[in-house]
């Protein structure tokens, strides 16, 4: 039995563009999920994160490379030798509006899951189940047979996610789970993913571009840039001693509700971030990176311990603390 | 006393539904002084985008001003023929949005659309037109602006959009910007550039009301903030003045929100329940179904807007009173 219950082995997908062109979205990632932790993703749009969140769970396939399971390759696997798996990866996504047939009511939303891995036996018994979800998730019983578009976007939240665990899965990839909702609503469902985290033994991976929010669940957190990992580790120590230059901009970037710190001058990233289908050589942050040498262009920097974090870049440990 | 750019007071907005007449913003007095940034901070519905809306004369039927008035500059503007708010447009206010793909024209090159700007507004030829147009995309810092100037909306990032956006708005120089949501699009990172760039225009003459859910962008750039809640406006203060000792119990809540990046915590602090549906606002504080502290006084009667000290006025019975925090 392997330590870890997701593994990403040098990863890659690349996806055809116009004109010929490879989007190279994600490119040689290798991550490891322990059983029961958080594992946060965060970076800009366009960077690969949610790519590889998608890659994780073989929603889609990778160009290269191979995704393991509790040890057990699942990259090119039988689909139905894969089927036993697929029922312990789940994934919540962004935009509670689009990710709920408008058609369906709450019940029948709920019950699809435990009908498709015949959970239970019997209409009954399902609907017990599903009422046991609503309860688990927070959802009034008595709003069975509503609507989607007769809840508010906390709700259906909270509806796609009692459909993400109505099949007890292990792993739960959640897709910027909370973006689209407002700030106090955010909190309520972030509060609901990490009991739920604890009472139904779940490992997360949870993609966001909100730096707080990731702060907030994420045990160890995974930085991003361009399709290639910048810097793993503890979350904690990430963001307090940053060793990759993009995460330092990144955590400087974030504006603070705190208007006393305005006056504190932030460095700010010049220019336009280069594309995924001609990324640079190298290191792919070299051409918006200040410290960048001539070695940056030439070799691309591999992942390295400093720590109990990693990070690719030649120079981190060798720059001073902010 | 410094010369206000812009004015409104007392502005209501209805819109007629099926179920019955509801007013998304609700008696709004504003001001925006000369020279600031004055930010709308508020949750989804809470009628913040309305009130720009109707300052901007862009509602969209079946909404409607049904009372208050609007002064740009010391002229009320909401009694002006649909022509002359149209000259104004543009060339004395002006709009950004959330979504910069969506106000751009597709099928149109960005320069060109820039252009169209100019010449609508000022008697100048096409090439006149397009050297103002470089000059502008250079102040917004958007690089290789020959280059961009051919450029459909669709092969920028949207960084370079709003930049866009924020040069369309601009170029005429406008007494008042208006940015909805300017940077809840866009990567922190191009969100600071994206602020930075407002505070220039600002240093620079223009003044600008922000409209954002997010308090650190309020935080960073306003120097005075109106909070709005179900169509009213529930507190306004000096924006250190607020984030020092927000008082209303809802701007009190929505600062126990904000998740703090520098350090961790256990469970996050949460306002219960949901805001409420416009149809269905209760008959007294609209606040009263969310709030810890409410009495029966709450339920019953509105709270007025009342001054508890020099530049701050909150919405609140409790204010004053034993039992607020």
């Amino acid at each position: 039995m392997s330590e870890y219950l997701v593994e990403a082995r040098n990863l890659t997908k690349n996806f055809p563009a116009a004109g010929r062109k490879t989007v190279h979205a994600v490119s040689g990632v290798s991550l490891q999920i322990r059983e029961g932790e958080t594992m946060g993703l965060v970076g800009e749009s366009g960077c690969g994160k949610s790519t590889l969140g998608r890659l994780l769970i073989r929603t889609i396939e990778p160009t290269s490379g191979e995704v393991l399971f509790r040890g057990q390759c699942i990259t090119g696997m039988k689909d139905s030798d894969f089927r036993q798996y697929r029922r312990d990866m789940q994934l919540v996504f962004q935009d509670p509006y689009a990710s709920l047939n408008p058609r369906m009511t709450v019940r029948d939303l709920v019950a699809e899951p435990i009908e498709t891995w015949r959970l239970c036996a019997g209409r009954k018994e399902v609907t017990q189940r599903v009422l046991e979800l609503l309860h688990a998730v927070g959802v009034p019983a008595e709003f069975l047979y509503r609507y989607p578009h007769q809840f508010s976007g906390g709700q259906r939240q909270r509806i796609g996610i009692a459909r993400a665990i109505a099949a007890d899965p292990a792993f739960i990839v959640c897709d910027e789970p909370v973006s689209a909702l407002d700030v106090s609503v955010q909190n309520q469902i972030l509060n609901l993913l990490k009991e739920l985290k604890t009472t139904r033994k779940l490992t997360y991976l949870f993609i966001s571009h909100d730096l707080s929010v990731v702060r907030y669940l994420a045990d160890r957190v995974c930085v991003m840039f361009l399709g290639k990992v910048c810097e793993i580790g503890p979350t904690a120590e990430v963001y307090q001693h940053p060793l990759h230059p993009y995460t330092r901009f990144l955590l400087d970037a974030v504006p603070v509700p705190d208007p006393t710190q305005r006056g504190k001058e932030i460095r700010l990233l010049k220019g336009e971030p280069p594309s995924p289908a001609d990324p640079p050589s190298g290191c792919r942050f070299r051409t918006r990176c200040p410290y960048a040498t001539e070695r940056c262009a030439a070799e691309e920097p591999a992942l390295r311990k400093i720590g109990e974090t990693e990070v690719a870049c030649h120079l981190a440990g060798l720059l001073t603390e902010r | 006393m410094k010369e206000k750019t812009l004015e409104v007071c007392g502005l209501t907005v209805c819109i007629p539904t099926e179920k019955g007449v509801i007013r998304p913003v609700n008696d709004v007095s504003l001001e925006v002084p000369a020279g600031s940034i004055v930010g709308i901070v508020g949750e989804s519905g809470c009628g913040k985008s309305m009130t720009a809306r109707a300052v901007m004369g862009l509602l969209r039927s079946p909404a409607k001003v049904t009372g208050g008035s609007v002064f740009l500059c010391g002229r009320e503007i909401t009694s002006l023929p649909e022509k002359e708010r149209r000259n104004l447009r543009g060339a004395e206010i002006s709009m950004i949005f959330q979504e910069p793909m969506t106000s751009l024209n597709p099928v149109m090159k960005v320069g060109s659309q820039v252009a169209e700007a100019i010449r609508l507004h000022t008697a100048c030829s096409r090439e006149e037109a397009k050297a103002r147009t470089l000059e502008i995309f250079r102040e917004v810092e958007i690089p290789e602006p020959e280059s961009r100037f051919s450029c459909y909306p669709h092969q920028l990032s949207g960084g370079l959009r709003q930049r866009v956006m924020i040069a369309m708005a601009m170029v005429c120089k406008p007494k008042l910007l208006i940015a909805d949501e300017p940077t809840t699009a866009l990567d922190v990172t191009v969100e600071a550039q994206i602020l930075n760039l407002l505070e220039r225009l600002r240093d620079a003459g223009t003044s600008v009301l922000i409209i954002s859910h997010n308090l650190g962008v309020i935080a960073k750039v306003c120097d005075y903030v109106y909070v709005m809640y179900a169509g009213r406006i529930v507190e306004q203060a000096e924006t250190k003045a607020l984030f020092d000792r927000p008082e209303h119990p809802y701007t009190r809540g929505l600062f126990r929100s904000v998740t703090s990046l520098r350090e961790g915590c256990e469970t996050l602090e949460t306002i219960p329940g949901v805001v409420p549906n416009l149809l269905r606002l209760p008959a007294g504080c609209s606040f009263s179904l969310r709030c810890g502290q409410c009495t029966e006084n709450c339920r019953q009667n509105i709270p007025e807007l009342l001054e508890t000290e020099p530049g701050r006025k909150v919405r609140c019975f409790l204010m004053g009173k034993e039992g607020a925090e």
